[in-house]
Formats: C-alpha cells, structure tokens, sequence
C-alpha cells in the first residue's frame, strides 16, 4: 500500500470519528430528555428542590431563634414576678409594675401566636410539589413576609417595652425601697 | 356457645379494648413535649431572685439588661424570606 492511501485512509478515519464525536451529547441529550417540555418540568423540579432547602433552613433557623427568644422572655418575666412579690411583701406599691407585667406577657404571647402563624405558612409552602408551586408559592410567600413582618414587629414592642416601662418600673420600686428605709 | 369459642370472644374484645385504648393516647403523644403550641408559657424560672436591698435590685436590672440585650430584632429580620435569599 502507497504512502499517500494510508494518508487517505487515516484521513478518513479521523473524519469519521470527528463526527461520531460530535453527534454524541445531542444523542444523549435526546435521551435524557425526551422533549422541551421534559425539560423544562425536569429544571422546574430542580429549582424547586433547591428553594425547599433553603426553605427548611429558615425554618430551622427561626425554630431556634423562636426558642431562644422564648426561654429569654420566660426567664426574665418569672425573675421581674419574683421581684414584684417580695416588694409587695415589703409593702412597696406594686401595682403599676404588675399591670405593665402584664401587658408585656401579653406582648409575649402575641409574638408566639404570630410566630406559629408564620410557621405554618413556611411549612404549607414547603411542602408543596413543584407543579403546585408554580401557582402557589407567589401569594404564600407574600402572606409568610406579611407574617415575618408582625413578628419582627413584636420583638422590636417586647425589648423597647422592657427598656422604656418595665425597667423603669423597677426603678421606680428601688426609690420607694430606698425611701422606706428597707434599702440598705 | 362452646368454651373455645367463648375464649375467642373474650380475646377478640380485650384486643378491641386495647387498640381504642391505643388510638385514644395516640393523639396525646404526638402534641406532647413538642413544645410548639405557640404559648409563651408562665412557667417559673428555675433561677431564684432574692432582693434584700437595693443593690439587689441593681444586680437585677443589670441581669435583666444583659438577657435582652442578648437577643437581636434581626433574628427575625425580614429581609430572611426575600427572593435572593430563597432563590426563586
């Protein structure tokens, strides 16, 4: 065989397998994805999979702060109860630090009715299908955000509630203990 | 009736009673010590306060100033559940 056919047929060959090269991935593709419509259901469920994630992950996250905040609150409000009692023992006029005691426990239950609220709405959005999802998840999110919003709101009322009334309440009950000579 | 068929019964109904029993604590022991019910709770501290003087009450207002001062608004920023953050 002449030196110029191998030439040709090594040509050919390289040729050939350019071309089988080439037309795999499309081959493939059109195998894993029967048609466009395929898909894009395939893409949409990725998508979704992946906002599900992040979407447990803020529900951890807000289960945990929610915890935490509550036990705060709990710890602080029987300390204050305590207070209040010993100084009413004492005969110290407790009666406005136990009417703001109780508007703030107030304010706390609000923010764990407003916190569940939220909650279930996080979780109604979590465990909807994709498909599903297309449709439903603009207005639950807009209703979770609207909810995120009050609870927000809620620890914001119970600290500067704290700060502004109960605090000074109690002030307040260290100057009647000072003037009643129980104080030192 | 015969006495095997008597035993039968007997066993059947105390296997009846068994699984209402059962399917009544069933609800009971799913809520419980979930702790999710959305209460804030009025449970005592287990910490105890005892105010002599007024410098108690200073030590408690410090107290108190540091618990919520360890709590942050941003906890429950809502900014958490905007697109970019949910990737929708």
């Amino acid at each position: 065989m002449k030196g110029t056919q191998i030439k040709s047929i090594l040509v050919v060959a390289l040729a050939a397998a350019l071309m089988i090269a080439s037309l795999a991935p499309a081959a493939l593709a059109q195998q894993e994805g029967e048609n466009p419509r395929e898909r894009v259901s395939e893409r949409l469920q990725e998508r979704w999979e992946k906002v599900q994630q992040r979407l447990e992950l803020i529900i951890t996250r807000f289960e945990n702060n929610k915890e935490r905040h509550i036990k705060v609150y709990n710890e602080m409000k029987a300390k204050v109860q305590q207070l209040l009692e010993q100084m009413q023992e004492k005969g110290l006029d407790v009666s406005k630090l136990s009417q703001d005691l109780a508007a703030w426990d107030e304010m706390i239950r609000r923010f764990a009715s407003d916190y569940a609220a939220l909650m279930e709405t996080l979780k109604k959005l979590c465990s909807l299908e994709a498909g599903e999802a297309e449709q439903e998840f603009r207005p639950l999110i807009q209703e979770a955000r609207e909810q995120l919003r009050k609870v927000h709101q809620d620890v914001m009322e119970i600290r500067l509630f704290y700060q502004k009334t109960i605090r000074s309440d109690i002030q307040d009950l260290r100057s009647q203990l000072e003037g009643s000579g129980q104080g030192t | 009736m015969t006495k095997e068929s008597a035993a039968k019964r007997a066993f059947s109904t105390v296997l009846l009673v068994l699984a209402l029993a059962a399917a009544a604590m069933l609800p009971a022991s799913c809520g419980k010590g979930t702790g999710e019910d959305g209460s804030a709770g009025g449970e005592r501290s287990s910490v105890k306060v005892e105010i002599e003087d007024t410098s108690d009450i200073d030590a408690l207002i410090k107290d108190l100033d540091s618990s919520i001062g360890s709590l942050s608004d941003e906890d429950f920023a809502p900014d958490q559940l905007n697109d970019n953050q949910l990737g929708w």
